[in-house]
């Protein structure tokens, strides 16, 4: 009787285990995944993860915005000042 | 960044003749406003259109950040650039806000007055109507390429 305790018990353990490792290792291939993807892609204006520093007020983020709606904004002046350019208005 | 001396010199009055531009000059309302002074906000009515006389404007739109309303700077404008051309463009609702840089010198023009003299020249109407279009087309147009551009990255990370 002890002994069928000990082997279910033993059981459920291991079954726990594996699920909790199956579930980190899911949990980390999804990571890497992700920061895969984030790899060479252009940064959206306020991407999460793009930040080189976490951000610790709230004016630090308005500065970094500004900064990147700037930097849009002369880009996409210069494509629409030149003909030949006027294509990549869009392109992100 | 050189003030404004003569009014065809401004964005919207540019190649008015002379006289057209005396008429339109007597319209005109100075303003004038100290750094960081909030000229309007987004959603107020516009009943008056500003052309930059002397000093920096900034247009700004406001976004919750960390749970703090912010304005965040769309773009900087210089003497004899328009501002609030939504006061000669129905429902008369101004699409962003407004803040002095620096000192800045504005000249106000009343849609009823500019209006009044639209109507009894009505090719100072045509002309400074067409400018006006230049001036919404501008902002339309990177308005829609900052938000095609994010969008476009959002799509580009989210389902590659």
């Amino acid at each position: 009787m002890w002994v069928t305790c000990l082997i279910t018990a033993a059981f459920v353990i291991a079954f726990i285990a594996a699920e909790y490792f199956a579930i980190q290792q899911r949990e980390q291939d999804a990571e890497r995944e992700r920061a895969r993807l984030g790899e060479g892609a252009q940064p959206g204006l306020l991407s999460p993860g793009f930040s080189p520093a976490p951000r610790a007020t709230s004016d630090e983020v308005v500065h970094e915005l500004e900064h990147r709606i700037d930097e849009e904004l002369r880009d996409i002046s210069y494509a629409m000042c030149a003909p030949e350019r006027y294509k990549q208005i869009f392109d992100a | 960044m050189a003030a404004l001396e003569r009014l065809e010199e401004a964005q919207l009055f540019a190649g008015l003749s002379e006289v057209d531009c005396r008429a339109v000059a007597a319209l005109g309302r100075r303003r004038t406003a100290t750094p960081g002074e909030v000229l309007f906000r987004v959603g107020d009515a516009a009943d008056e259109l500003y052309v930059i006389r002397r000093g920096r404007v900034e247009l700004t739109f406001p976004l919750t950040v960390m749970g703090e309303t912010k304005e965040i700077r769309f773009q900087s404008l210089e003497p004899g650039r328009t501002v609030a051309w939504s006061a000669l463009v129905p429902p008369h609702r101004l699409t962003m806000s407004a803040r002095a840089a620096t000192e800045v010198e504005l000249l106000g023009f009343e849609r009823a007055r500019l209006s009044e003299l639209f109507q009894q020249r009505p090719t100072v109407g045509y002309a400074v109507m067409a400018k006006l279009c230049h001036v919404v087309a501008g902002r339309f147009q990177e308005m829609a390429a900052l938000w095609v551009r994010e969008v476009q990255r959002n799509v580009s990370q989210t389902y590659r």
